[in-house]
Parts: C-alpha cells; sequence; structure tokens
C-alpha cells in the first residue's frame, strides 16, 4: 500500500492486485491504459519474473519494474529496471518515471 | 490484441476445419470443453507439415527464436500488418501458418470506471478458427503459437481498438500451410471480418478472473441486485 500512497501522490492511476495472477487478469482488463508493472520477484501464487512475463507478451510496448531484496533478481529482457531492496521512497518514483518516459505508444 | 477466447464446443470447431480442409480430424481426448483460454494454455490447433495436416498440442505464447532462453519472451499476438516483416514472425508467417479452432473471443468495455466484458461470436454461434502462427519445439518448450490481430470491425470497434483474424471455410484452407502466401492474399485474408456475420453480448464478469472456467463464463451478466425498500412507517 505504501507504494500505492507513493506513486498516486506523483500523480499516476494506481492498480493493485493481492498475488501475481489478480495482476494478469487486472492487466487483461487494463490492457490499454497501462505502461507501467511494477512487481517483487517474490510473490504469492505466481512469482515477478512470471509475472513480468505475462504482460510483455500482450503488449511489448509495457516497462516492467521489479524489486527484490536478493541479489537473483536483476534485469533481465523481461525487466527494465531494478531495484534492489531495502529502496527508498525517491528510487522507486525515479525508476517509474525513466519507464512511464521510455513506453512508446 | 486478443488475449481470451474459448473453446467450448471442441468437435464443431474441428469439424468446421475438417470440412473446410477435406481433411479427417477429430478431437483429441486430451481437449475437453476449454470456456476460458489464456495465455500458457495448451490448446489444440491445426497445422500442416511436410504435406500432413493434424490437430497438435501447442501452448498460447509464441516464443521466437531470439526470446528464447532462462526468461523466454513470449508473445500473444502479431499484428497482421506486419507478420510478414518483422523478424520475430518472419520465418512463421511464411512457412508455420495455422488455425487456432475457437468458438468466441472476449474483450472487455470500459462503462465509468469498471470493465464488463462481451463475447463475441458468428452470427449462430458458428465455429471459426483464428489465424495463427506457430514456433517448433526448443529446449524445454513445446510447440507455442499466437493469434494474429487486425483492425477491428464495426462491431469490435465499440469496444476495442483491434481483433483477432477470423477465418471461416475456403479462408482455412487458404490460409494454412507451409510455404509463403503472396502479400495481396496474406491482406486478404487478415482483412476484419464482416461485422453483419457476428454477434456480440455481454457475459459475467465471472470469466474475467482466469481461475474460473466452465459454463459459467458465458453466462449473462449478474443483474445489479434491486435498491432495499425502505419502510419508514
Amino acid at each position: 500500500m505504501a507504494i500505492r500512497h507513493s506513486l498516486e501522490a506523483a500523480g499516476y492511476r494506481v492498480l493493485t492486485a493481492k498475488d501475481g495472477k489478480d495482476a494478469i487478469d487486472a492487466f487483461v482488463e487494463h490492457k490499454d491504459e497501462i505502461r507501467v508493472v511494477v512487481t517483487d520477484t517474490m510473490m504469492p501464487v505466481m512469482d515477478g519474473s512470471k509475472l513480468a512475463m505475462a504482460p510483455r507478451a500482450i503488449d511489448p510496448r509495457v516497462r516492467v519494474v521489479s524489486s527484490s531484496g536478493l541479489d537473483t533478481g536483476a534485469k533481465s529482457g523481461l525487466v527494465l529496471e531494478f531495484l534492489k531492496k531495502p529502496y527508498e521512497n525517491v528510487e522507486l518514483l525515479a525508476a517509474v518515471r525513466r519507464q512511464f518516459e521510455a513506453y512508446v505508444p | 490484441m486478443c488475449v481470451r477466447y474459448t473453446l467450448h464446443k471442441t468437435d464443431a470447431a474441428l469439424n468446421a476445419i475438417s470440412a473446410a480442409l477435406g481433411a479427417p480430424l477429430e478431437a483429441p481426448d486430451w481437449a475437453g470443453p476449454k470456456f476460458n483460454v489464456t495465455l500458457t494454455s495448451t490448446m489444440p490447433v491445426v497445422a500442416r507439415q511436410a504435406g500432413a495436416t493434424a490437430v497438435r498440442p501447442m501452448r498460447w505464447g509464441f516464443v521466437p527464436f531470439g526470446g528464447r532462453g532462462p526468461h523466454p519472451k513470449l508473445i500473444a499476438n502479431a499484428r497482421a500488418e506486419t507478420v510478414a516483416s518483422l523478424p520475430a514472425f518472419k520465418k512463421a508467417a511464411a512457412s508455420r501458418r495455422c488455425l487456432v479452432p475457437a468458438n468466441g473471443f472476449y474483450e472487455w468495455a470500459t462503462e465509468g470506471s469498471t470493465k464488463l466484458p462481451y463475447l463475441f461470436t458468428l452470427a449462430g454461434e458458428e465455429p471459426f478458427a483464428l489465424a495463427g502462427i506457430w514456433d517448433p519445439p526448443a529446449g524445454d518448450l513445446p510447440e507455442t503459437y499466437c493469434v494474429l490481430t487486425t483492425e477491428p470491425n464495426d462491431l469490435v470497434a465499440r469496444v476495442h481498438n483491434r481483433m483477432p483474424v477470423i477465418l471461416t471455410d475456403g479462408a482455412m484452407r487458404r490460409w494454412i500451410g507451409d510455404a509463403p502466401l503472396a502479400p495481396e492474399e496474406l491482406k486478404l485474408l487478415t482483412a476484419p471480418f464482416d461485422a453483419a456475420r457476428m454477434a456480440t453480448r455481454r457475459v459475467s464478469r465471472y470469466m474475467s478472473n482466469s481461475r474460473n472456467e466452465g459454463p459459467q463464463c458465458l453466462a449473462p451478466p449478474d443483474e445489479p441486485r434491486p435498491e432495499p425498500e425502505l419502510d419508514f412507517g
């Protein structure tokens, strides 16, 4: 919820989901409006690397920011920006802003 | 984009393809009705290879050669306008065009802040095929496919800016194959399907949840609950 509040305070419209599977369902419904997906590599039901795969399978333009406390998470062809936990709020906002601006309609 | 479809009458869909191709095709035992087909589902797909036409289990989520690796890049759809020229699809568009049996597809309309799912079918619920391309297995990856999309017709344009390429009868026969199509033929086959031959209706939000499966996916939407009658007498 803290991430949601930070992003909303910065002016973004935010959709949240309780796990990876619900996140993909929300993405499918809102696929024309979503520009950036923020995820965690450790999530219930479906881990973040799989969650990163689905939105870009549906819309390759979508940007994915992932975070983890482990070093195993990292940038890949799917995850375009990686945040190592713990990170500062300002780092999250900067990452989302970079990816939001990199989105090509 | 086309990211959910239904194949709940597998026999009827395969019979229609079989009749169009003049080739006997039977629904395999593993291909039961699926009312809510999602990305990564393994589905029956009709493909031709070395002259033999067969129903094969393929996974939805095309993985082009350059997208293989520990985190494969899946692709749900390919745009008909660029499928023959983009490196990711070029080879498959030339030599691995397949038919994806279907009875309908879903799309969501925005009403206020709510997303309401609609089912699109052919009039009379005639079965059809979605135009697809497929990729052979590689390493741990099985055969995979994606669905072509095109400009929407007037019916689909009410809710979305793309629609899947729909094929019936002779168009199925012209699409499937392992030899390149002439650009004009590709354009003709991937044109938006005639809206007058299609139907649509709202369905329950039950199908929006990818965990849900079964006939309830096609059920009409739940009516809003009536306002309670208050008695202050």
